[in-house]
């Protein structure tokens, strides 16, 4: 079984194994901050109002305290992995659920491969979610558009690799391993992919990097 | 996997994020500084890998940035700030002093996020001074309207008192909202309970034209209804005053009543709704709060007085039910509710509430504009004459009503209201559209990827799960017509005996009369109509999905059955037709559809299915000759029974004789097993009288005899009181009666006595002869033609009357 190299979390998941469920709460707590980003690049903008991204957890916690046992019946990848993946398939449930029939067929196979993949709206609107300053809040919409409009264009590879490295704060090996691809390829296509966005933003008003971001701290 | 595999620009973003990611502020020059080989990159780069890492963290508190940080100003020209009273969707409200005239003044700055392009602003002055032209004694007096900054702001009177919404949460939550000391600090929460509340206002001095500081809700308590009537009044005074000047209010709620000290309440904030962009709203929830109490037809942005007579009307339930009408936690779900649902009854969440009270508030908040009061002053005539004790005007909604009293009567069919059908049908409609598209999706994806199999395997469980459902609400729909039409456990809801043969026929087959009164048939063929539109577009829409075709077909029987109950020929040969039409390229291989197509024959007025009526029924029982057990053989009996009774009139005794006698054997358990119901017994006997009837009239007494004991011996096991009981006793009465006749042609007079002592005192009471002993030239003339209207008795008449032909 790989184990986890925090020390901690290699503890909660041996408790765990041993048939300790408080520790599977324990888990979905240390990695509920990067699991709910997961969620929330990926939820539907459309499922806004009615599926909230702690509906989706609480739900997959139910999932993965129901499966827990496959995990270690057969555990060949480390544990938040395997966290991730029952994730991605209650994500993928609550899609199919109240999406049936509204989502277009190319969202379909994403939806099938992976749970859903990172959603071009949901990303730009992550991106922007510092331009609703109130200075900004006339031109939110407008760059929000544009950004959406150009993350569509991007490679969907190349914006899942993104949205893995850095709103999921997976490592490139991990980020590889989902991608099913090599390191060195996941490592290539990122250094690539962060240039795009980098051109992205330099693209769109007021929203050069490094600049504007601090005013918006709370 | 090491390093090395890796572009080394991605180690250093990897690392720069990670110290990012611990709070620390790496700088991008010293990177590119300690690796001048990679320098550019870098430089490029890692700007981008900030941003990202620093968005992903303001995301989630970017929300509540958006409640305006808005810095505390000192003074607004003339208007010296002297505290924040409070903050709402719309705005914060301070208190200020207007230095000029020394008067105290609420001041509302609208908050940043409402922040309005120049020609909002330019609607949000006309709709402020608007405001400021209305002069009432419940309606907060609007000064002035100003600019600060950008900022737009608007001085109204300032009231010592507090949001209904206040009040409500104190009677719901047992505590006071706030204190007067603590009015800032309490702001926060009590917006948190009771909504977004706009104009909170509480002024630590009362102003001199408020005499007292004690607050009145103090002194009240949850359950006062005549304190409750009497705010209404007040409030629909203001409105009523408002729109005869041509102003709309747009925003009705408890936030925006505030009573004072007095028991005065004020309303403020008019017309401003109007000018706040809807998707601000949205952005910041604060849409919640004001779509509870916002009509239906304003979600589509039509508004009149009656918009506003709704806004109170759901204030004033709240103030009786401690809840608003509509409680959904989320803005789609609330307007989903508001668009399709009807609000509890107050009087159901709170016995207590006066009974005239709760007309007059269901009234006010009517789905339709067109149900509720036309204006304010009437909503305000009705809560005086509750307050008077006088009649009121509202009475209690008539459709609504009855059909409340019909669901009692039919809890099976509760809910099944015209518009709930309707309703119903458009949800499952718009949910077939949804699976048709997402199948042809699925089912164009899994060709594509044809090698992939998994992926194949997921677009066909998929499918499967959407065929799935589409089945769940088919037999949602199936569950409707049997409860609507009062299945008939024979043939699992195919035809009903009584239902009665075509006009001109001869006399009805089964002598069971079952099936609703006809007034619940006129209602649940309203129903089922309805419900029959659904199949219909089932059926269009999947021409080639025989199983769908199926069950519309089944669908347009059962109601042509109906018709037929309800004697409307017309309607029940078109449904006939159409029923026969959907069946027409179904294959007979599958038994259900043959079955179906028995029935359709069997059942169909002359010329609705081709052919005509004793062709028809031989053919179907044609069709169903391969029904051997259960209800289906049991239904086939039934077409045989009405084969040999089309025979007979057509002067086929022969013919008759051999179908009477395969209905009587087919309405026989096919398996030990299956025990027939009464009715079904009931069936059996009534063939085998028509069968005896035959035999008597062709000499064979003794053939008679055996066919009539054992039917009354059959009859026999069915007296008792069941729901049958009433209906065996007369059938095994009749029974006796004319085996009585069969014995004096036998000359065995004694056992005729037997038999007609056992028929009467079956039939207490009554004379031997019995009010049905003459009818031996077939119904009388006042029965009118078949089908019988009154189930209940007239089946039976005739079917006496056949019985002695």
């Amino acid at each position: 079984m790989p184990t986890d190299p925090d020390p901690d979390l290699a503890a909660l998941v041996a408790r765990l194994r041993d048939g300790d469920q408080h520790a599977l709460g324990e888990l979905f707590a240390r990695h509920r901050e990067r699991l709910r980003r997961m969620v929330d690049i990926r939820l539907d903008h459309r499922l806004a109002g009615r599926v909230s991204a702690s509906d989706v957890l609480q739900e997959a916690y139910i999932d993965a305290l129901k499966r827990v046992e496959h995990y270690f019946a057969k555990p060949d990848q480390p544990f938040f992995g395997w966290l991730r993946l029952i994730v991605g398939q209650r994500l993928a449930d609550v899609h199919r659920e109240h999406l049936a029939g509204k989502r277009d067929a190319g969202r379909e196979v994403g939806l099938h491969r992976d749970g859903a993949g990172a959603d071009s709206g949901c990303l730009a609107a992550c991106l922007l979610g510092n331009l609703s300053s109130p200075s900004r809040a006339a031109e939110r919409n407008e760059t929000h558009a544009q950004l959406e409009a150009a993350l569509d264009r991007m490679d969907p590879l190349d914006r899942e690799v993104l949205a893995l490295r850095h709103f999921e704060e997976l490592s490139n090996g991990d980020t590889a391993d989902l991608l099913g691809i090599q390191p060195a390829a996941a490592s290539k296509r990122y250094v690539r992919a962060l240039a795009r966005l980098k051109q992205i933003l330099e693209s769109l008003p007021g929203f050069a990097p490094g600049g504007s971001q601090a005013e918006s701290a709370p | 996997m090491t390093p090395d595999d890796r572009d080394p620009v991605d180690v250093l973003a990897e690392d720069f994020a990670d110290r990012l990611r611990r709070g620390e502020r790496p700088s991008v020059a010293s990177y590119a500084a300690a690796y001048p080989e990679h320098a550019a990159q870098l430089r490029d780069l890692l700007p981008a890998v900030a941003q990202m890492e620093q968005l992903k963290r303001f995301r989630k508190v970017a929300p509540a940035a958006e409640t305006p940080a808005t810095p505390l100003p000192d003074r607004l020209g003339d208007f010296r700030i002297v505290r924040e009273l409070g903050r709402g969707g719309m705005g914060v409200v301070f208190e200020a002093v207007q230095e000029s005239l020394g008067r105290r003044v609420a001041l509302k700055i609208l908050s940043s996020h409402a922040q309005l392009a120049a020609d909002r602003r330019e609607r949000f002055v006309r709709e402020a001074k608007a405001a400021a032209r209305l002069h009432h004694t419940n309606i907060v007096t609007v000064f002035g309207v100003g600019e600060h900054d950008g900022l737009p702001y608007y001085v109204m009177q300032l009231i010592p008192g507090r949001g209904l919404h206040e009040v409500v949460a104190g009677w719901k939550y047992g505590t006071r909202a706030d204190t007067a000391a603590g009015g800032v600090a309490a702001a926060g929460s009590t917006e948190v309970i009771a909504g977004r509340g706009a104009a909170r206002q509480r002024a630590a001095p009362p102003p001199v034209d408020a005499p007292t500081d004690s607050d009145p809700a103090d002194a009240l308590r949850y359950g006062d209804w005549r304190f409750v009537a009497g705010i209404g009044i007040q409030v629909a005074d203001a409105l009523q005053y408002a729109h005869e000047q041509g102003i709309l209010h747009r925003d009705v709620k408890p936030a925006n009543l505030l009573l004072d000290g007095r028991g005065q309440v004020w309303v403020a904030d008019f017309g401003l709704a109007k000018v706040v962009d809807q998707h601000t709203m949205t952005a910041t929830g604060h849409v919640l709060g004001t779509l509870q109490y916002l009509a239906p037809e304003c979600l589509h942005g039509t508004a009149d007085a009656r918009g506003d007579v709704y806004g109170l009307g759901a204030t004033l339930y709240e103030l009786l039910t401690l809840d608003p009408p509509f409680t959904a936690d989320a803005p789609a779900r609330l307007m989903r509710q508001i668009a399709e649902d009807d609000p509890p009854a107050p009087r159901a969440l709170n016995p207590a509430v006066p009974r005239d009270l709760e007309t007059i508030v269901l009234k006010a908040i009517a789905r339709e504009p067109g149900r509720r009061y036309a204006s304010a002053a009437a909503l305000a005539a009705d809560l005086r004459a509750f307050l008077d004790d006088r009649p009121i005007q509202a009475r209690r909604e008539t459709w609504a009503g009855r059909g409340r009293r019909w669901c009692r009567r039919n809890p099976a069919v509760a809910a099944l209201s015209a518009t709930t059908a309707a309703a119903l049908v458009a949800a499952a409609a718009a949910g077939w559209v949804g699976y048709a598209r997402t199948r042809t999706a699925l089912a164009a994806e899994a060709t594509a990827l044809a090698g992939e199999t998994t992926r194949r395997r997921e677009a066909e469980e998929a499918s499967a799960k959407l065929e799935a459902n589409l089945r769940l609400s088919l037999a949602a729909f199936e569950a409707v017509f049997e409860a609507a039409g009062g299945a008939d456990p024979r043939v699992g809801g195919g035809p009903r005996p009584g239902m009665g043969p075509p006009p001109g026929g001869p006399g009805g087959p089964g002598g069971v009369p079952g099936g609703p009164p006809a007034t619940d048939a006129e209602d649940k063929a309203a129903v089922l109509e309805a419900v029959l539109a659904f199949y219909d577009k089932f059926a269009e829409q999947n021409a080639t999905n025989p199983r769908l075709r199926l069950e519309a077909a089944k669908a347009h029987r059962r109601v042509g059955d109906v018709h037929l109950w309800l004697d409307r020929q017309d309607k029940a040969g078109a449904t006939f037709r159409r029923a026969a039409g959907l069946l027409a390229d179904l294959d007979d291989g599958d038994p259900d559809v043959r079955f179906e197509r028995m029935l359709v024959l069997a059942h169909a007025p002359p010329g609705a299915a081709g052919g005509e009526v004793e062709g028809n029924l031989a053919r179907a029982a044609d069709l169903g000759r391969t029904f051997t057990t259960g209800p289906r053989r049991w239904a086939v009996g039934t077409v045989f029974l009405r084969l040999g009774v089309a025979r007979e009139a057509g002067g086929n005794p022969t013919g008759a004789a051999e179908a009477y006698r395969e209905a009587v054997n087919r309405l026989d358990p096919g398996r030990p097993a299956d025990r027939p119901p009464p009715p079904v017994v009931l069936e059996r006997i009534a063939a085998r009288r028509k069968l005896a009837a035959l035999a008597a009239a062709g000499g064979d007494q003794a053939e008679a005899r055996r066919g009539l004991e054992n039917a009354r011996a059959e009859g026999r096991m069915l007296l008792g009181s069941g729901p049958h009981g009433r209906q065996a006793r007369e059938v095994v009465a009749e029974t006796c009666e004319q085996l009585a006749g069969v014995l004096e042609e036998m000359d065995d007079p004694p056992a005729a006595r037997r038999a007609r002592d056992e028929a009467f005192q079956l039939k207490t009471g009554g004379p031997k002869d019995g009010p049905f002993g003459k009818g031996k030239d077939g119904p009388s003339p006042k029965d009118g033609p078949p089908p019988p209207k009154g189930p209940k008795d007239r089946p039976r008449r005739r079917d006496r009357a056949t019985a002695h032909r």
